[in-house]
């Protein structure tokens, strides 16, 4: 299919014109332009990082514009300035299993080129504004969005969740991950759903009508965490204390020493910081009730508008 | 120190403040430092080279801090700072 032909692909506030099908992203607002800001593009990348670039790791290099990384069995991905990813795939490799990797990490470095504070964790709608919750794998952050979901509130974005100077939670594509066990927690049937690669208890759960597709200005953040305590706490976080939280739940944190922009995102995160309520969530490791924590959170909100 | 000893930020940090307080990194050593209280002011101050004994005097009208006890906290405080490499001493 020619370029001119294709259908042009929207998230997060840019047209993606994408050699490989998304079929999980939106198609962008009727009365934009055709130019697309991002072009994904199938092709050969460099065995090695690019010049200029440092070597983050044994399969991972970054640099001031440029960005390569290499998942072996899958793609070698190079994302150049902000507006085109390269992707090489392996022999018999899968779309979906390029996908995973393409709008996770080469996406996320994109959205580090771009400019903006990429978080990893999920966005809610409240009212007219944006929730985050952030936390480290395993925290509960896609059960939490799920019964989110489940309440009636919109989702922004999943996984990924970019915020602009401005402090605005950008929209992201209309799906949420959700792992097996999650997913019989809250009686999701996974049977009619897509796997996010072959052979993975991971599921795409499309998010149909309950997905908010404006940027919204970010007011609370709720940083997940497990401890082995009786019940649920919440905890606000200030000053200083604001910083390590914020910094330790950015995407792929690892990226941004190699890509020059440790600096800048101390700026970013100050910027945010100064707009948010940040809490600090703990919760019992086992057995909590899912409905407490989204009662707790949302008592919260009410109290902090 | 003496306290006329003049001091300054040295030049490769970037701060941002947080909420009240400043947190700052060094770019050269990507390593982070956090500044709250009393210590923010100061902060400012070193923005161009000043003396212990001027930073003292300007905390302890501002914050009525007590003189004995301004000079002691900024001395250690001035110290810390140099120590990490944060501060320098000018000529």
């Amino acid at each position: 299919m020619s370029e001119h032909s294709r259908e042009l692909r929207y998230a997060y506030g840019l047209r993606i014109d994408s050699e490989l099908d998304l079929p999980e992203l939106q198609q962008p607002p009727p009365a934009g332009n055709d130019e697309p800001d991002v072009r994904i593009r199938l092709g050969a990348v460099p065995s090695e990082g690019p010049a200029g670039a440092s070597q983050l790791g044994p399969y991972l290099w970054a640099g001031p514009r440029q960005f390569w990384l290499h998942i072996p069995e899958v793609a070698r991905f190079l994302v150049n300035d902000g507006c085109e990813i390269r992707v090489d795939p392996e022999p018999g490799i899968d779309d979906d299993s390029l996908r995973v990797f393409l709008l996770g990490s080469a996406f996320g470095a994109l959205l580090f080129q771009r400019g903006l504070l990429v978080l990893h964790g999920n966005a809610i709608q409240v009212g007219d504004r944006a929730m985050i919750c952030v936390g480290h794998s395993g925290a509960g952050k896609s059960t939490l969005a799920a019964a989110f979901l489940r309440r009636g509130y919109n989702i922004l974005a999943d996984d990924v969740v970019p915020v602009d100077a401005q402090c605005r939670a950008l929209p992201g594509f209309p799906r949420i991950k959700l792992w097996q066990d999650t997913a019989s927690r809250m009686q999701i049937d996974t049977a009619g759903l897509r796997r996010i690669r072959p052979g993975m208890e991971k599921f795409n759960f499309p998010v149909v009508t309950q997905f908010a597709d404006c940027a919204l200005p970010v007011r609370w953040i709720y940083i997940l965490s497990g401890e082995n305590q009786p019940d649920i706490q919440l905890d606000p976080v200030a000053g200083m204390d604001r910083f390590l939280p914020l910094r330790d739940n950015t995407y792929r944190v690892s990226f941004l020493k190699g890509m020059g922009l440790n600096g800048k995102h101390l700026r970013l995160i100050g910027q945010v910081a100064a707009r948010i309520r940040l809490v600090r969530v703990t919760r019992p490791d086992h057995g909590f009730e899912l409905d407490a924590l989204v009662d707790s959170i949302l008592a919260d909100i009410a109290a902090n508008p | 120190m003496s306290p006329e000893t003049r001091v300054v930020r040295v030049p490769d940090l970037i701060a941002s403040e947080m909420d009240g307080d400043l947190v700052m990194m060094s770019i050269e050593r990507g390593e982070y430092y956090g500044i709250s209280g009393v210590g923010t002011r100061a902060w400012e101050l070193l923005e161009h080279p000043v003396s212990l004994a001027e930073i003292v005097a300007t905390i302890c009208q501002e914050f009525e801090v007590d003189a004995a006890i301004g000079e002691q906290d900024m001395r250690k405080f001035l110290e810390e700072l140099i120590h990490r490499g944060l501060v320098q001493t000018v000529a």
